[in-house]
């Protein structure tokens, strides 16, 4: 990547700085569009700038710093380094607001980041108005990314998925997205050590609880280890899936952190908090909750209801 | 959405005893002149082809129920190979509306041709048959609709959008072509007179549309909760062959009716 294009924290030239002086507690709409999949929505407020897709927040931002104010759950796709520490490329579905994006720019430059998003509208704002730059390791294509795996011949060392979308009528999840035939083909894509990150919505006993059991065990047909990790702050909860058949324990995984932050592998300040979120023993009820197929994937179904 | 727009049969109004017209079932061939002095009473059809109007709106709306419910269902099967995009539901919407028009269209000229109700069976069976067997038909052919661009291209923008419309209607255009045909096939049926054509007609195309709304909200909200997607399409395969035994069956002519003397 070159320096010039680099998303930094130490780069005060920053384009988003001078809106900086505008922002205020009262929210200023900056822009406003409908794609086919959604009302897209940019808005500063109190500092930070918002992403609503159909009125629900997707992505937060601070203005003065555009690597802060993000939502807990994306500090949680940096957990594949806990497996590999030779990461080279990664895969995600999903773009967003471009928080991912735009840490894995900044902490981590070496590292190939390959972005695939449906919708062209959400590229271009993610461009516009949330620092998504494209350069050398920094990719963003317009597709489905089930389709997109499908035809496509590389190998990645992480893949991260953050498709779900939300509003007031509750959590949608793309179905195709969330099989066991998707996952068969996300494992197929993989390196040997390949890892992947899901962020699902929902709780992991009540709320959507019968969802997240589902891609729990859906996850765990495809790959020998599914470690559960749930947001503090948010209803969210991130799922890792390794190739890798051998557990690891919280100790190991807590140890593992450390030498990654010491050794300025990982740089993103909180890191060893994420990994402390780990819930080593998914929920009893679980084990009742069904395999997603492209066949029967009930997803809507499991989403209107608790558990 | 939805079969709605059955045209109402008014081409024919030939006489019980030509049978002539050879061979041109072709729509639009028959411009035949239509007698100007029709007395409102003219009779439609022969006696013994006569069916009652509730069967034949049982009949118009297990096929709006069925067409419907192949739409929402195929709309999700798409998914698995070209994604959810907009791009998907908006092929099928749109194929399943021109394999409504098509088989309007034709099931209309077929009923003027025809005028049997055990014709359709012959129809519908290879329909069901045709239903129940998509879990096994579509796979290739959605896989070379996809796999025919070249892997780590991007599809260029036109087949993004085309190719979910063309993996549509190789699956979907068929069952609900045939599927279509039974509303103007059936207004032709139980129309007796002329002076009756629009409440006949007004009957079966309503019946059809109900059917139609139950089968949106039937497989939306009930069946893809609860059945497999392959379960799904061989339950409603199942449903046309049965709809295809009640054409057989229901055929007024099998039995013998009292002949009776038109107009």
């Amino acid at each position: 990547m070159r320096p010039g294009s680099q998303v930094g924290p130490g780069r005060p030239g920053w384009l988003l700085v001078a809106v900086l002086s505008v922002a205020s507690a009262t929210a200023q709409v900056v822009f406003e569009a409908t794609s086919p999949y959604h009302n897209i929505r940019v808005e500063d407020s109190g500092g930070l700038r918002l992403l609503t897709f159909d009125g629900t927040l997707q992505t937060r931002m601070s203005l003065r710093n555009p690597l802060e104010g993000h939502f807990e759950y994306i500090e949680y796709f940096h957990l594949p380094w806990l497996w590999n520490t030779q990461i080279a490329r990664v895969l995600m579905i999903g773009l967003g607001g471009g928080s991912a994006q735009r840490q894995w720019a900044a902490y981590y430059p070496e590292v190939y980041f390959e972005t695939v998003e449906i919708d062209p509208l959400v590229v271009q704002v993610a461009q516009q108005y949330f620092g998504v730059r494209e350069g050398p390791n920094q990719r963003v294509v317009v597709e489905d990314g089930r389709m997109y795996l499908r035809r496509s011949r590389q190998r990645w060392d992480v893949l991260l998925v953050d498709a779900y979308t939300e509003n007031r009528y509750g959590a949608f999840i793309p179905y195709h997205l969330a099989t066991r035939e998707f996952f068969e083909l996300a494992r197929d894509r993989l390196t040997t050590n390949g890892i992947v990150a899901y962020n699902a919505i929902g709780t992991l006993n009540a709320w959507q609880s019968d969802v997240i059991g589902s891609l729990y065990r859906t996850l765990r047909e495809v790959f020998p280890q599914v470690y559960l990790f749930p947001a503090q702050t948010s209803q969210n909860i991130v799922l890792v899936a390794t190739r890798d058949s051998r557990r690891r324990t919280r100790l190991e995984l807590e140890q593992m952190a450390r030498v990654l932050q010491t050794s300025g592998r990982v740089r993103m300040p909180g890191f060893l908090s994420r990994v402390r979120a780990l819930r080593e023993e998914p929920p009893g009820h679980f084990a009742r909750c069904g395999v997603l197929t492209d066949d029967f994937a009930p997803v809507d179904g499991l989403l209107t209801r608790g558990r | 959405m939805g079969p709605s727009a059955g045209k109402p049969d008014r081409s024919k109004d030939a006489p019980p005893g030509t049978r002539a017209r050879g061979g041109t079932a072709l729509p639009g061939a028959g411009t035949s002149s239509l007698p100007r002095s029709a007395p409102s009473e003219s009779s439609l059809t022969s006696p013994r082809a006569r069916l009652r109007p509730l069967p034949a709106a049982a009949i118009a709306a297990t096929g709006g129920f069925a067409i419907l419910v192949l739409e929402i269902v195929g709309a999700r099967y798409l998914a698995k190979d070209f994604g959810s995009s907009f791009y998907v539901w908006v092929s099928q919407i749109g194929v399943v509306m021109i394999a409504l028009a098509a088989g309007y269209y034709v099931g209309g000229a077929l009923a003027d041709r025809w005028q049997q109700l055990r014709r359709l069976a012959w129809l519908l069976w290879p329909t069901g048959l045709f239903t129940i067997a998509i879990p096994w038909l579509a796979p290739p052919v959605l896989d070379w609709i996809v796999n025919r661009h070249p892997a780590d291209e991007p599809i260029p923008p036109l087949w993004q959008k085309l190719d979910p419309a063309l993996g549509s209607g190789v699956i979907f255009f068929f069952p609900c072509f045939i599927l279509a045909m039974l509303s103007p096939y059936l207004i032709r049926l139980t129309s007796q007179q002329l002076s009756h054509v629009g409440r006949v007609s007004g009957l079966i195309i309503a019946a059809s549309t109900v059917g139609s709304i139950a089968g949106v909200f039937v497989a939306g909200y009930v069946l893809v909760d609860h059945l497999g997607l392959s379960a799904i399409f061989r339950w409603t395969g199942g449903l046309i062959l049965l709809l295809g035994g009640v054409c057989w069956w229901a055929e007024p002519g099998a039995k013998t009716v009292p002949p009776e003397t038109s107009s």
